[in-house]
């Protein structure tokens, strides 16, 4: 009975064809098993010393084998079961400094290790997939409401007051005279601001952020709307986190929302998806220029 | 077809994808189960930075991009025949300066969840002339009312 409900409740994310839903789950392994491997190169390449280089190594290296696997219709339930167990160890040496989306990839990667090699459990996973989807979309945008810093723009001067990856963003929606103001501010000296300005575009750009985030995540999960809210979504992380030069969310939540769209999307995808986190790895190791980019940016 | 009659139709199906006997019951509780915990850990997550100073981009909360963190200031003193010093951290044998550095960056993950005992207890070991020692972390934030930063301060005092 209590199963009965759980299916119900999260078959309000679903209403998939079961080819659509095999598609769209070995399509989101597909992909996933290859970020979590071309992430552990990266972190390899671009953060050396943080974490100990060997046994990166060797978890960089395992992971690109289970990504060789979920190409097997054999061996792909078993890719993401040892992905899973590599992420957790992977976890176990970040904590407490582990990014956010790293938490994210291990819930995607725990629901997909729930599908066996038979397809049992397709439909459950690719439905709670959707669900953690939205709610981390609403999440985002009621964390931003509860912290009370975008109402006038708060955050957003203070990041441009500050330089650097979201300046390049909102920037340009402020006068000149106003960025050499919120730039002048010693963010160390308590009393340092008023983080505030004057700029409408500005503040509405703000409000526009988390007012949109929390009105997706809903719009997802109705089926009507379900297909024009993924775009629109895809659409706001795409500007964001590429703004702000958040690669590795960029990537894995466009590819969760991709989910939601009536077609196996990130499968269609899969070349460009790979060709893209071949060279983040190649370039990661200097070997093609966009080192530096990357560096400038968090994956 | 009519507003009403697509409603009754996703009705229908959500009906009937419950009544299909897809996946064993195990997986539909497990996968609910972490659905429940994305849907209520960001809200424990929210009361843990209210309450405890966690940081809001860390432990995922998901709350990225809400808050301003520079970086903390962490500061060690000891305190000897009755006048306290700022000990420089270079002056600290090599594996005290790895403790403090793993420290303060724990501390701006965890907030007072991580506490500098284990600091203070090795500053007192490589220091015995020290008869107390004081850990002073300072966190900057953005004060959504005024829009100015404001500093958050703890001291921690300990004596030998």
């Amino acid at each position: 009975m209590a199963a009965a409900r759980a299916t119900a409740l999260l078959a309000v994310a679903g209403g998939d064809a079961p080819g659509l839903v095999h598609a769209k789950v070995d399509g989101l392994r597909r992909f996933l098993l290859a970020y979590g491997a071309a992430r552990s190169w990266l972190w390899l390449a671009l953060d050396p010393g943080t974490l100990p280089s060997g046994p990166l190594a060797v978890s960089a290296i395992l992971l690109t084998g289970c990504a060789a696997l979920a190409w097997s219709a054999r061996h792909a339930a078993l890719a993401a079961r040892l992905a899973l167990a590599v992420l957790v160890v992977q976890l176990a040496w970040t904590f407490p400094l582990t990014h956010n989306h790293f938490f994210l990839e291990l819930v995607a990667v725990a629901l997909l290790a729930l599908v066996d090699r038979d397809g049992d459990g397709e439909t459950v996973a690719l439905e709670a997939l959707c669900w953690v989807t939205a709610l981390v979309l609403l999440h985002t945008g009621l964390a931003k409401v509860l912290h009370g810093l975008y109402f006038r723009g708060e955050l957003l001067a203070f990041l441009v007051g500050r330089g650097g990856r979201f300046a390049d963003l909102f920037a340009w929606l402020l006068p000149a005279d106003e960025i050499a103001r919120l730039a002048s501010y010693d963010p160390m000296r308590s009393g340092a601001g008023p983080y505030r300005v004057a700029s409408v575009p500005f503040v509405v750009a703000s409000n526009l952020v988390w007012m949109l985030e929390m009105a997706l995540a809903p719009l997802l999960l109705w089926r009507r709307t379900r297909p024009a809210a993924a775009v629109a979504a895809i659409a706001l992380v795409l500007a964001i986190q590429l703004g702000a030069r958040e690669l590795g969310f960029a990537l894995l939540f466009t590819n969760l929302l991709l989910l939601f769209v009536p077609a196996a999307a990130t499968r269609t995808l899969l070349p460009v998806l790979g060709a893209l986190l071949l060279w983040m790895i190649v370039a990661a190791f200097g070997w093609l220029p966009g080192r530096e980019w990357l560096l400038t940016g968090n994956v | 077809m009519t507003a009403k009659a697509r409603r009754r139709q996703d009705a229908r199906r959500a009906v009937q994808a419950a009544q299909e006997p897809a996946a064993t019951p195990w997986k539909a509780r497990v996968a609910l189960a972490v659905v429940a915990l994305t849907a209520l850990w960001p809200l424990c997550h929210r009361a843990l930075v209210a309450g405890l100073d966690v940081n809001p981009w860390k432990l995922g909360g998901f709350a990225m991009y809400t808050t301003a963190t520079p970086p903390l200031l962490v500061g060690v003193f000891g305190e000897r025949e009755g006048r306290l010093a700022a000990i420089e951290p270079g002056t600290l044998p090599v594996d005290v300066r790895t403790l403090l550095r793993r420290f303060e960056q724990e501390r701006h993950a965890l907030g007072a969840l991580r506490s500098p005992d284990d600091v203070a207890r090795r500053v007192l070991t490589a220091r015995p002339e020290l008869d107390r020692v004081v850990v002073v972390v300072q966190r900057m934030a953005l004060d959504p009312d005024t829009a100015r930063m404001t500093a958050r301060r703890r001291q921690y005092a300990y004596r030998r």
